[in-house]
């Protein structure tokens, strides 16, 4: 990440540094309006939203013609009737979309710190909640724009506030309120709050999960893969938004350094970055493996979110592939 | 085998292995702390590397260690030795300084070149048995430079550098100048006490001339340090054939224009064997002028003379060098000797006449003319009077007069007076005569109490001597212009007699004048002073017959001659004792202002500067004649090749051996080819193996894989 005052070889003093992490926190709370670029830029030129809503609202019947769709016809109808008719529904348009975003101690990485090598000349790279929160409000901009209901469901973090899926305007303004009011800190395994939050989100919702992903303490991945899972086993629609920094995926450091859990400060290790470069790039690049693959198993979408990538350019491929 | 260092001294940079621990530990501790959310995957990935890199870290950790304690080893310069190889050898490595004789007797030639050929090719051969990694020095028996305390410079700096002190050795020439073995040796030893470890040794290539080694006397200083051996080279064996030509004395007398002038050289044989019919030659600036052929005696010595005409030989008034030299042999170096003379062109000489008669035969001035100018040729002769009155002398030009005789003058204008005491002044001379038509008030108010002094005294009245007359003496024999009349020459006055005087009475205690002649009585007859840069005399009786007989006798000529040439060619001519070559000359010049710049050019042309009061030359290094121009005047002195220099007689081994410490000397021939037999002293024979290639061989690898096993990420 470039910061103005610190460069290469130049420690920032720690005056500096606090004044970054103001910086990059005044960038967070100009959010709606950013997610608002996002969104703008991503529908031009598209005039209909890929998600769809189910109803369970039934309207009536109306005989079959060649064109509609056979899942739509009324098995049933055709047994008594031994005629094809088409089940039609009320409200079928509105959706219900759940964020659940990771706001542990691990998303705030990538904040200014003389640690961090600067990134390749031309890339910029957010830090992880920032680039999070920015993903969760342009996907809350463009489901209220064709009148879907969204809701927030923040795990872990300080100032944490579920936020119950609703349509409105004014959904949008307490969405970013509760995403700029929450600062990223201690442990919010997914997997242990799962059981908490599934109660909140009602059947054959979107979920869209952001996080890293990344395994502390006896949550693992497959701990992960379990709770995403198990959203998805109540016929939940739901995409992993797997958001991890350019540092944590090509490990570019240098000197000897001695590496500290952000959630465990007890767990350390001094390392020279060359020496294990290769087999932690290895690790992950495996996890991330494993990740796609499972979720592709469980009829989940998956997408790797590089917090140096422009957000829509993470959301139109996306988009683009449900069609 | 055993395993030694040339310099164990470097093993202390061993030491800096400990540096990249050192280094590896502080980076260690001082690794930052960096928050890091995937640490899951890095704990993964440390555990798979840790002993990879552990390994990997201990390697690079090994091979910094390595590449430093090989670095040292190296610098030490390991050596293996064959067994049997001697122990004194085996410890630290030689430290000598060499002493080599470039004295003037070193470039006597044999069948293999020059003495100092041999002494080269001993030295570098000895060099060659020195051993590994000798530390040396070269000093030359050249005089020794001092300190302002007294003491004597120690010689250069030990040097691992064997090349460049073979070059050094192969640049030394012979020099001309005596060999300063106490000198050299006390630079050596001084030098050698600066490094009080491991063996130290002097050696000395030498003919063991006996001049050189007469003065030394080590053990009378005191200062000798006996655990320093010194080996003395001998390559004076042979006993060459040596004429010289050991002194030359310069002409002498008036060294003017038509003078033919006699320069005497002494040649001496130091061989054992008669030299005869040997040529020797004398040239005046580079041409010829005369040659004899003399017979020597076997370690003798003879005197010949040359006859110099200076009409011919000197082209011009001036400074000459002319040089005397024989025939080369075995030591060309004092086959030739030179001198100097400066030489002046006709003299110009003015006689007033202050009783001119009617006849040149009646006249004052007649005898006095004839004996200026005896033969009347102007061509010829060095002298040229001019007769005048008292009153032409007002007129007169007297820029290019040497001398001015005043004889029997009643008076002398003012005018006069005042011309010649600045002629006085300028350096001329002036000859005042008595006579009948002086008048002692006169002459004293005018000439001597007046400002204007030129008379040595006041006048006394005249005084007859009777009619046998008084019999004249000479006063001062050593004055130069008396010289004709040194020794048995004071008799050619014995017939001359002085009738009446007209005595003059100098001041006493006047420092500055002088009584050349006198009578019996002791009443001077001819008195000089020295006023300004010329010089007063007074002669007591007249220049013609009137008053003594003196002029018709035969001293009246030399007389004559000789007191104008004193003064008026002054100095010029004096004989003068050749410098030896090697030790500082004192330049004759006097009254120079403080900074004034004192040019001196040596025989080879080159210009040395000093700067008044420093008038003393210190770099007197070759024969010949050296020029020295300061306050526009010109000198010169002569630098001659010191004659013990050209006696090849050698000082016996056990009278050398008592003028040093005995225990640690040894004399040995000069061996000049390791082959050719002897140890040329302490032989070092043993097989050895330098280890040092091995070691920076190790030390590149070192650095190689440390490059290659740190570059791997």
């Amino acid at each position: 990440m470039a910061f103005a005052g610190i460069g290469r070889g130049r420690a920032p003093t720690r005056a500096g540094v606090d004044r970054l992490r103001a910086e990059a926190m005044a960038r967070l709370g100009r959010l709606e309006f950013r997610a608002r670029e996002v969104v703008e830029g991503m529908i031009s030129g598209r005039h209909r939203s890929p998600f769809r809503g189910i109803s369970v609202e039934f309207s009536e019947h109306r005989e079959y013609v060649p064109g509609d769709e056979l899942k739509h016809v009324d098995w049933k109808a055709f047994g008594k009737f031994d005629r094809f008719f088409i089940k039609e529904y009320e409200d079928e348009t509105n959706l219900r979309c759940y964020l659940v975003l990771d706001a542990s101690a691990s998303m705030a990485y990538g904040l200014p710190d003389p640690g961090l090598p600067d990134p390749p000349r031309g890339k910029t790279a957010l830090p992880k909640f920032e680039y999070a929160a920015l993903l969760a409000a342009s996907l809350a901009t463009l489901l209220l724009r064709q009148q879907d209901a969204v809701g927030l469901l923040p795990l872990g973090g300080e100032s944490v506030r579920p936020l119950p899926a609703r349509g409105s305007r004014a959904q949008l303004t307490a969405l970013v309120a509760a995403l700029e009011a929450t600062v990223p800190g201690g442990r919010a395994p997914l997997p242990t709050l799962v059981p908490e939050i599934l109660p909140q989100i009602k059947r054959r919702s979107l979920v869209c999960v952001i996080s890293d992903l990344l395994p502390s303490g006896a949550d693992d991945e497959a701990a992960y893969l379990s709770a995403v899972r198990a959203i998805r086993h109540r016929k939940n629609e739901v995409v992993v938004f797997h958001v991890l920094h350019p540092a944590e995926i090509d490990f570019p450091f240098r000197d000897l350094t001695t590496f500290e859990d952000a959630e465990n400060p007890e767990s350390r290790l001094v390392a020279d970055p060359a020496a294990v470069r290769a087999e932690y790039r290895a690790a992950l690049e495996a996890a991330i493996a494993r990740y796609r693959k499972e979720c592709l198993a469980a009829g989940v979408d998956y997408v790797l979110c590089r917090t140096d990538e422009p957000v829509d350019r993470v959301l139109v491929p996306y988009l683009a592939m449900r069609g | 085998m055993g395993l030694s260092f040339l310099n164990p001294f470097y093993l202390l940079g061993a030491l800096a292995a400990a540096v990249p621990i050192v280094i590896h530990l502080i980076n260690r501790r001082r690794a930052p702390v960096h928050r890091f959310p995937a640490m899951a995957y890095l704990l993964g990935a440390k555990k798979r590397r840790a002993r990879q890199f552990r390994l990997r870290h201990l390697v690079l950790l090994a091979l910094r260690t390595a590449a430093l304690v090989l670095l040292a080893v190296a610098l030490a310069r390991p050596f293996l030795r064959a067994e049997g190889a001697g122990a004194e050898a085996a410890l630290d490595p030689a430290q000598a300084v060499i002493v080599v004789d470039t004295s003037m007797s070193m470039g006597l030639k044999g069948d293999t070149g020059d003495r100092l050929g041999a002494a080269r090719r001993a030295v570098l051969a000895a060099i060659d048995r020195l051993g590994p990694g000798p530390r040396l020095s070269v000093v030359t028996t050249d005089p020794a430079p001092t300190r302002p305390d007294g003491s004597v410079e120690p010689a250069k700096p030990l040097t691992l550098d064997v090349a460049s002190v073979r070059r050094e050795i192969d640049a030394l020439r012979v020099g001309y100048g005596e060999a300063d073995f106490k000198g050299a040796l006390l630079r050596a030893y001084a030098r050698l006490a600066e490094s009080p470890w491991g063996r130290r040794e002097i050696i000395v290539a030498t003919d063991l001339a006996r001049h050189g080694w007469e003065p030394v006397s080590l053990l009378a200083l005191g200062r000798v340090d006996p655990g320093i051996g010194v080996r003395i080279l001998d390559v004076g064996a042979a006993k060459p054939r040596n004429v010289a030509v050991v002194g030359v004395t310069p002409p002498a007398g008036p060294l003017a224009e038509g003078v033919t002038a006699r320069v005497t050289a002494r040649i001496a044989n130091f061989g054992d064997e008669p030299v005869r019919g040997l040529l020797v030659q004398a040239t005046i600036d580079g041409r010829k002028v005369d040659q004899r052929f003399v017979d020597i005696p076997a370690r003798g010595e003879v005197e010949t003379g040359f006859a110099v005409p200076l009409d011919q030989a000197a082209g011009a008034p001036g400074l000459h060098a002319g040089t005397v030299q024989v025939g080369a042999d075995a030591l060309p170096q004092d086959d030739v000797a030179w001198f100097a003379y400066e030489s002046v062109g006709k003299l110009d000489v003015v006689v007033v006449d202050g009783d001119p008669k009617r006849t040149l035969l009646a006249a004052e001035s007649y005898y006095l003319a004839q004996a200026l100018n005896p033969e009347r040729d102007g061509q010829g002769a060095l002298i040229v009077p001019r007769v005048l009155t008292v009153d032409e002398l007002a007129r007169a030009d007297l820029s290019k007069t040497r001398v001015v005789y005043v004889l029997n003058a009643p008076t002398l204008p003012e005018g006069a007076r005042r011309r010649l005491a600045a002629f006085v002044e300028r350096g001329g001379g002036l000859v005042v005569a008595g006579g009948d038509q002086v008048d002692p008030a006169v002459a004293t108010r005018e000439l001597y109490a007046s400002g204007t002094r030129l008379l040595p005294g006041p006048l006394e009245a005249p005084r007859a001597l009777g009619a046998s007359g008084a019999r004249i003496r000479v006063a001062a024999a050593d004055h130069p212009a008396l010289a004709p009349f040194a020794g048995s020459g004071a008799r050619l006055f014995a017939s001359a007699r002085v009738l009446a005087v007209l005595p003059v009475r100098p001041p006493a205690n006047d420092p500055l004048v002088r009584t050349l002649l006198a009578l019996e009585d002791g009443t001077p007859l001819l008195v000089e002073r020295r006023q300004g840069a010329g010089r007063l005399v007074y002669l007591a009786t007249s220049a013609d017959l009137g008053w003594t007989d003196l002029p018709a006798r035969a001293a009246f000529v030399p007389l004559v001659q000789s007191l104008t040439l004193a003064l008026g060619v002054a100095d010029v001519g004096r004989p003068e004792p050749a410098h030896v070559v090697g030790t500082p000359r004192e330049l004759p010049v006097e009254g120079l202002a403080p900074g004034a710049v004192i040019r001196v050019t040596d025989p080879q042309g080159t210009v040395h500067a000093l700067a008044a009061p420093e008038t003393t030359f210190a770099r007197v290094s070759r024969p010949g004649v050296y020029r020295v121009e300061a306050g526009g005047k010109t000198s010169a002195f002569v630098a001659a090749t010191p004659r013990a220099e050209s006696d090849p007689r050698r000082i016996d081994e056990a009278e050398l051996l008592a003028r040093l410490p005995r225990d640690a000397v040894e004399i040995v021939p000069a061996v000049e080819r390791p082959e050719a037999g002897g140890s040329g002293g302490r032989p070092v024979q043993a097989r050895q193996v330098d280890l040092s290639f091995y070691a920076l061989a190790g030390l590149l690898l070192a650095l190689a894989a440390e490059s290659l096993v740190g570059a791997r990420r």
